[in-house]
């Protein structure tokens, strides 16, 4: 199929090669989404240099000015000069660039990866990015593919490699290179993440995300408002220190530095607005006969008309406080695309929009100047607008994260009096979901007991579509997570309400502020926290034992990596100890590395815009990088491949220690040796369920099947689970012991997106009996597939043998067969099992409701199949752009069917 | 790198989608960029055509408008420029 050529969606005459059992159908959207839904799924991700090119510009004419106001002034330059957009029947308007499914490079971060012609160097070596949907991976035509998935236009092509160049020597990535060199242990930090301990994922990679955006300010004045109240408090600090000799000056450039980048912010709407106006009075200069043509088929409103409206909507919130929902939405959808365009960004989330939105649904209903069902209409085009993002970044992160951008959308949870939080607007939210499935946003919902159970239905039933969303997270437990770990910073059990899951699953703290609308008082929540990207992201578990059985020596890389520690082990706890003082080590050097890369980002690269919504920069005067948000406790190490390192731990205390039926030699061998397996390379699969045992090998076949039969998480067996409990409790301490940039403690993170797949790719066998090359356990509180015998309830017991409030975020992932909950009973059944695990503690579960058939058939047959979801960990994605690896260890997560 | 012929996407009527193709707002059809051109084709305003650009010879220009003088792509549109004569 010439890659041009839109992708198509199942076509209903096509017969399936594998027989399958379908999801639950779901409720119809209407013409003019099915429309917009059907242009993002023929286009192709595209890179273009409009925005790099006016940031680098304004940079480099404002050489020597002050870091902030040359920021501000290079994302006004870029922002002004953004060709606007807009599509036939589109109601919400503004994207990243001028496509569909558009993004540009950031060279001022990271430039080394732009001018890479092959994938092959990338993350470990390989296959990090599909080569379905709308990624473009190898050239055709006019079209270049860059940076391992985006096209480019040929004859853009000198401007990309100038503009690339142009930030050599001064990015973000090529000043923390130099500066490195000066820091002890370079050697052994290039070794980590050479063997892929960790990724170089830093300040110069995703530099904000994975927290939730605040939009008090702008909805209670209006940007025009807001630029007056800036500049008041610019007048009243300007030549001021007020007694803080550092920083107290800096106020004073930060607050121009806002209003400018408001300015750009401003202009960029209005030149939507002209396009909308000039649109509509083109529609209206048409001949009769096309005109007639120019409508949504199913409402019969005119594009004239739509397009009208639109430019009207968008001028008034160029300056304006919103008046209307419609403009509230368009207000909030603006400022999430300009926060997107500031930085690589990864999940810099929506939150409770929900009840951000709710003062204007709820006037706008009660004055009859919106129904529901066109406030779903909105919620729709908004899936779409959100899904169109794409992250241009370095194939390392796209690749972990399958590109994904994790606008996250929760609703749920509680008010700040512990009433529940729910509203009919949240209902309309999951409704959109369920008509218009996209993976944009995504849903999460805060579980409660409080909250009222036709809602928990309506998210249930939403999980049957097979969406993967909502996630649900236990409120409770995040509350006191919150509490725990941001307490020292003010947080209190009454604010800790206010959180939101920001990106795939950190639970970003919050605040709430009160906003007036038409002389009515509402509270809403917003984010009030840095991101949660900066620390150790992800931290292979796996890896770090097989250093420690190999003496510090990664046999992938044919490289020592740790200094030997030449150890004997005649006890278990004797391993422990050498894993954790190794542990230590590692995290000791990516603390300070990452430090170091965040803090030379924050320099010329802070956040202006983001910022300016984030409590308390405005109060303050200071951004991101001065510690201007209310809190900064938010870098996490976060680990990948959890119950792997658990049941290989389990393992190795039965079979070596306790029973000392093997010797360590004899297990260390059989895992070099792949226990006579192909290695997942050499076989072409990464499911554990393709095992493919060499010919000539029998060598290693009593240990490997005394590896399988050892005990295992997942099935309430208390030799796994004290293994668990016991890592829950040491690990924490180790990393709580490290220090981030803002001077406060590293947190725990148990959370993977897809990196389970690229580590677990350089990763030797483990002695849980996973081969080499094939993925970790996804998650960190799932069972490796095939290794729960119990059913559900047995992963939830063993799952909640440690406190969850205690770390950011476990993440538990179940996929259940349609069957087994179908129809109103299926429903209850499936709501009744969430609620399971939310009483006993559990932190977040999440679903795959799926017949592993209809993968398989997806696999086989992807042109089938262009609009089919899944649940990967915290992310709902395009089954065909996620890559062979991840694909196939969805397929072979054990799937449920029966005895809920 | 200057085009050596104009394509869909130099035309106001077009609604980029990707670098492959976009929206024809005059025929409501989906049209590859590197297609031949219809009759109705309408040039939008680019670097290239501007007064303030001289060709450096190189594939890009160089712009005298704003502040200081920059290279630039001519490809570049150039309807939100507000130094933008038509040579």
């Amino acid at each position: 199929m010439p890659a041009t050529v839109a992708k198509q969606i199942k076509s209903k005459a096509y017969t399936p090669e594998f027989d399958y059992t379908p999801r639950e159908e779901k409720e119809g959207t209407g013409e003019n989404i099915k429309k917009l839904l059907s242009l993002f799924y023929q286009s192709l991700s595209s890179a273009d240099n409009e925005f790099t090119y006016w940031y680098t510009r304004r940079w480099d004419e404002l050489d020597g000015s002050v870091p902030v106001i040359r920021r501000a002034e290079a994302l006004k330059s870029a922002f002004e000069h953004l060709t606007p957009s807009i599509w036939p029947g589109e109601k919400l308007a503004l994207q990243k660039s001028k496509n569909y499914r558009g993004s540009f490079a950031m060279p001022w971060i990271q430039n080394s990866f732009l001018l890479k012609r092959s994938n092959e160097n990338f993350s470990g070596g390989k296959r990090v990015i599909a080569t379905g949907g709308g990624n473009v991976t190898s050239d055709f035509g006019e079209v270049m593919s860059v940076a391992g998935k985006f096209g480019l236009r040929k004859e853009d092509f000198p401007a990309y490699q100038r503009l690339a160049q142009s930030w050599d020597g001064r990015s973000a990535e090529a000043v923390s290179r130099q500066m490195e060199e000066l820091v002890p242990d370079k050697a052994l930090k290039d070794l980590l993440q050479e063997s892929k301990v960790s990724y170089d994922d830093a300040g110069f990679t995703i530099v904000q995300g994975r927290e939730t955006m605040n939009l008090y300010y702008p909805f209670q004045y209006g940007l025009e408002g807001l630029v007056k109240l800036l500049e008041q408090k610019r007048d009243t600090v300007a030549g001021r220190a007020d007694g803080d000799g550092v920083l107290g000056m800096d106020r004073f450039y930060y607050y121009q530095a806002v209003i400018i980048a408001i300015r750009g912010i401003q202009a960029w709407i209005l030149n939507h607005a002209a396009l909308a106006e000039n649109l509509a009075a083109k529609e209206r200069a048409l001949p009769d006969d096309i005109r007639r043509r120019h409508v949504v088929e199913d409402s019969g409103e005119s594009y004239a008309d739509i397009y009208s409206e639109l430019g009207k909507t968008l001028r008034k919130i160029a300056s304006d406080k919103p008046s209307t929902f419609r403009e509230a939405l368009q207000l909030f959808h603006a400022l999430h695309i300009a926060a997107s365009n500031e930085d690589p960004i990864c999940g810099v989330s929506p939150g409770r929009l929900g009840q951000v939105l709710y003062p204007w649904f709820e006037q706008d209903i009660d004055a009859e100047r919106i129904n529901e069902e066109e406030v779903i209409e909105l919620l729709e085009m908004q899936r779409i607008k959100l899904t169109t993002m794409d992250i241009f970044a370095s194939p390392n992160t796209v690749g972990g994260n399958a590109g994904n951008t994790y606008n996250n959308l929760t609703v749920g949870g509680l008010k700040r009096d512990g009433s529940p939080a729910v509203n009919r607007l949240e209902y309309l939210f999951v409704e959109a979901g369920i008509r218009c499935s996209t993976p944009q946003p995504t849903i999460t919902c805060l579980y409660d007991e409080k909250l009222p159970e036709d809602f928990l239905l309506q998210c249930a039933k939403c999980n049957k579509t097979g969406t993967g969303y909502p996630a649900w997270v236990n409120n409770q437990t995040s509350m006191k997570m919150l509490v725990k770990h941001f307490g020292h910073e003010g947080m209190t059990e009454e604010e800790s309400a206010a959180a939101a899951v920001g990106g795939c699953l950190a639970i970003a703290p919050g605040i709430y502020n009160t906003i007036d609308l038409n002389g009515r008082k509402y509270e809403i929540p917003g984010g009030a926290g840095l991101t949660t990207m900066g620390g150790i992201r992800p931290f292979a578990l796996p890896k770090m034992l097989e250093l420690t059985l190999f003496n510090g020596y990664d046999h992938n890389l044919k490289k020592q990596i740790f200094p030997p520690h030449n150890r004997v082990f005649h006890a278990y706890e004797e391993l422990l100890d050498q894993l954790k003082a190794y542990i230590d080590k590692a995290l000791d050097v990516l603390t300070r590395f990452n430090n170091l890369y965040f803090d030379v980002t924050r320099k010329n690269s802070m956040s202006v815009i983001n910022s300016f919504m984030k409590p308390d920069c405005i109060e303050t005067g200071h951004h991101n990088g001065q510690k201007g948000y209310r809190y900064n406790t938010t870098f996490l190490a976060i680990t990948s491949g959890t119950i792997t390192f658990v049941n290989s731990l389990a393992e190795i205390k039965k079979l070596v220690f306790d029973e000392g039926k093997y010797s360590l030699e004899q297990l260390t061998d059989a895992l070099l040796h792949n226990f006579g397996y192909y290695t997942a390379e050499e076989s072409g699969s990464f499911s554990v369920l393709d095992r493919r045992k060499k010919d000539d090998s029998d060598q290693y076949d009593d240990i490997y099947a005394d590896c399988l039969r050892a005990p295992k998480f997942g099935n309430a067996d208390p030799y796994a689970d004290d293994i668990l409990a016991d890592y829950e409790n040491w690990f924490p301490q180790i990393v709580t012991a490290k220090e981030t940039l803002y001077g406060e403690k590293l947190q725990v993170g148990q959370f993977v997106t897809g990196h389970h797949n690229a580590q677990g790719g350089v990763t030797l066998a483990t002695p849980d009996g996973r081969l080499s090359g094939t993925t970790y356990t996804d998650a960190s509180m799932s069972a490796y597939p095939g290794t729960d015998k119990n059913g559900p309830y047995a992963i939830f017991r063993s799952a909640t043998v440690w406190d969850h409030s205690h770390t950011q975020s476990s993440m538990l992932n179940l996929k259940l067969h349609p069957t087994a909950i179908s129809g109103d009973a299926g429903t209850k059944k499936l709501l009744a099992l969430t609620r399971a695990y939310m009483r006993l503690g559990g932190h977040h579960i999440q679903y795959n409701i799926v017949d592993s058939n209809n993968l398989r058939d997806a696999q086989r047959h992807p042109e089938n199949y262009r609009d089919l979801l899944v649940r990967v960990s915290g992310f709902t994605h395009y089954w065909c752009e996620l890559s062979k690896p991840i694909q196939d260890e969805v397929i072979s997560r054990t799937e449920y069917e029966c005895g809920l | 790198m200057i085009k050596s012929a104009p394509n869909h996407s130099d035309c106001k009527n077009f609604a980029p989608l990707d670098v492959a193709k976009g929206l024809c707002r005059w025929s409501d059809a989906i049209v590859l960029i590197d297609d031949p051109l219809c009759p109705e084709f309408e040039t939008l305003p680019k670097c290239a055509h501007c007064k303030l650009y001289a060709d450096d010879g190189e594939g890009l220009g160089k712009c005298a408008g704003y502040d200081k003088p920059y290279w630039i792509d001519g490809n570049f549109n150039a309807s939100l420029c507000r130094y933008f004569e038509k040579a």
